[in-house]
């Protein structure tokens, strides 16, 4: 995540830098660029035990892409590290009363990565030919859906709103091991819970 | 009509799945069971063994659930078996809902079932889930007069640095304990794999073959049909057995010291 966030911001930096004429407004766009749009804090989901990130919108807010750190601590299964990017897409709005907006289903990917001397990249070619093993120990791609309620405050704080989601995932190696086995393995098994809470700004 | 549908279809996937989680790569959870291994060479020790022993050695279960049901449910239908090996390759990837899916199943056999490590199963986290789910690697249990040495025979797993399998660990437990005439071996990779560490062959085997009162070493890993080698041709048998993923295990008797093995199809 590090090496995207720093990708990210040499991007959008670099050009200002290279132009020695610059605007008040310009720099101010830039940072609104740059500051998110949301907080997120989630419990489980396949990314920790507790994880924290940054989204920005898109797409006149049908879609999220989100950053995510989290973390496993040693008493809960750990210790893990781990690293995701998220992209979400919400296809139904509905509104429920003035104050909430609920989006039923709304499909997302994210990849997930885990740092660690257990977690290559790939695995050592000095052990293992090529296609030994054919996985990344450390990088998982998921995919599931999510369900959120949007709470809209009233214009007198910062916070815009404050969503509540859960989410459900799997990844690439549940998929393959349900792929190979649909009798012994029900569908439903290979997906797993989480629940978060954005702060919308 | 479409609201109904949608909230049908939230319904359904909310509690259609029941679990979270917090990594893929996460150790344990709150129900992950801890020290199987003792727990039913425990149950083991409580059997009395008769003048036959009977053992039926599955092994390459990987995620193969179905296959895996099969095979528990044709030894349950048997009342000649003393107990169950599961002889490595537990899992695909070494991830904890590999093991416990597996372990569900082998958890429904009526007679005890013991766990070794194979090389899938010490991916990513996996041999520290093998560790806290079952117990330590290298392990002996005692049964009929028989001491069956178990142990990690996966050198490529930990980059063939020599360690794997442990010969000084092996020279230490290759000895007859009190009311033991009998030793037998247990491990994934056989020594004829280019995964077992080509440097240790001659050194386990001679090993084995000088241990006295041994009376075979028994692997999995191949997932082909059963077979029998012995080093220079003389000295103990090295059986390989089948996988769970051909619906073949292997039935191992031993009476008095006299040991015979067939392939049995569910």
């Amino acid at each position: 995540m590090a090496n995207l966030l720093r990708t990210l911001l040499l991007f959008n930096i670099l050009p200002l830098l290279l132009c020695s004429v610059q605007t008040a407004r310009a720099q101010s766009k830039l940072i609104n660029t740059l500051i998110p749009d949301q907080l997120i804090m989630q419990y489980a989901g396949s990314i920790g035990y507790i994880s924290g990130g940054i989204g920005y919108n898109l797409w006149k807010e049908k879609s999220t892409l989100s950053f995510h750190f989290g973390y496993v601590p040693k008493n809960k299964g750990g210790e893990l590290d781990i690293a995701a990017i998220k992209l979400d897409y919400k296809p139904f709005t509905i509104h429920i009363g003035d104050q909430l907006i609920f989006h039923p289903i709304n499909p997302v990917a994210f990849l997930s990565y885990t740092f660690g001397q257990e977690f290559g990249f790939e695995f050592d070619s000095q052990v293992y030919d090529k296609g030994y093993y054919f996985w990344s120990p450390a990088l998982r791609e998921h995919l599931g859906l999510t369900s959120e309620l949007k709470i809209l405050g009233d214009g007198s704080s910062k916070i815009k709103s404050i969503s509540l989601y859960v989410e459900t995932n799997t990844n690439d190696l549940y998929a393959i091991n349900w792929y190979h086995d649909k009798k012994g393995i029900p569908f439903t098994d290979i997906f797993r819970l989480g629940f978060g809470l954005k702060m919308n700004f | 009509m479409r609201k109904k549908i949608l909230f049908y279809l939230l319904a359904l996937f909310i509690f259609s799945c029941n679990r979270n989680e917090f990594s893929p790569n996460q150790k344990f959870d709150a129900t992950t069971p801890e020290d199987v291994n003792a727990r039913e060479i425990s149950e083991l020790s409580k059997k009395t063994a008769g003048a036959h022993i009977r053992i039926a050695v599955s092994g390459d279960t990987h995620t193969d659930y179905t296959d895996s049901k099969g095979f528990v449910d044709y030894v349950n239908s048997q009342d000649d078996i003393d107990f169950v090996v599961l002889n490595g390759d537990i899992t695909n990837f070494g991830l904890l809902t590999e093991f416990q899916g597996i372990y569900d199943i082998y958890n429904k056999l009526k007679v005890p079932f013991i766990t070794v490590l194979g090389n899938h199963d010490e991916n990513a986290e996996g041999n520290f889930v093998y560790q806290r789910m079952y117990g330590s690697p290298n392990f002996t249990f005692d049964y009929g007069g028989i001491k069956f040495v178990c142990h990690d025979a996966n050198s490529r797993e930990h980059s063939f640095d020599h360690t794997t399998p442990n010969l000084d660990w092996l020279r230490m437990n290759l000895s007859k304990d009190e009311g033991t005439q009998y030793i037998m071996a247990f491990s994934h990779v056989p020594p004829i794999d280019a995964d077992f560490d080509q440097t240790l062959r001659s050194g386990y085997e001679n090993l084995f073959n000088s241990t006295p009162g041994m009376l075979a070493s028994v692997h999995s890993h191949r997932h082909s049909a059963d077979s029998i080698y012995r080093a220079n041709g003389t000295g103990i048998p090295f059986i390989i057995t089948n996988t769970i993923l051909n619906k073949t295990f292997t039935i191992i008797d031993i009476t008095n010291g006299q040991l015979t093995t067939h392939p049995v199809t569910f």
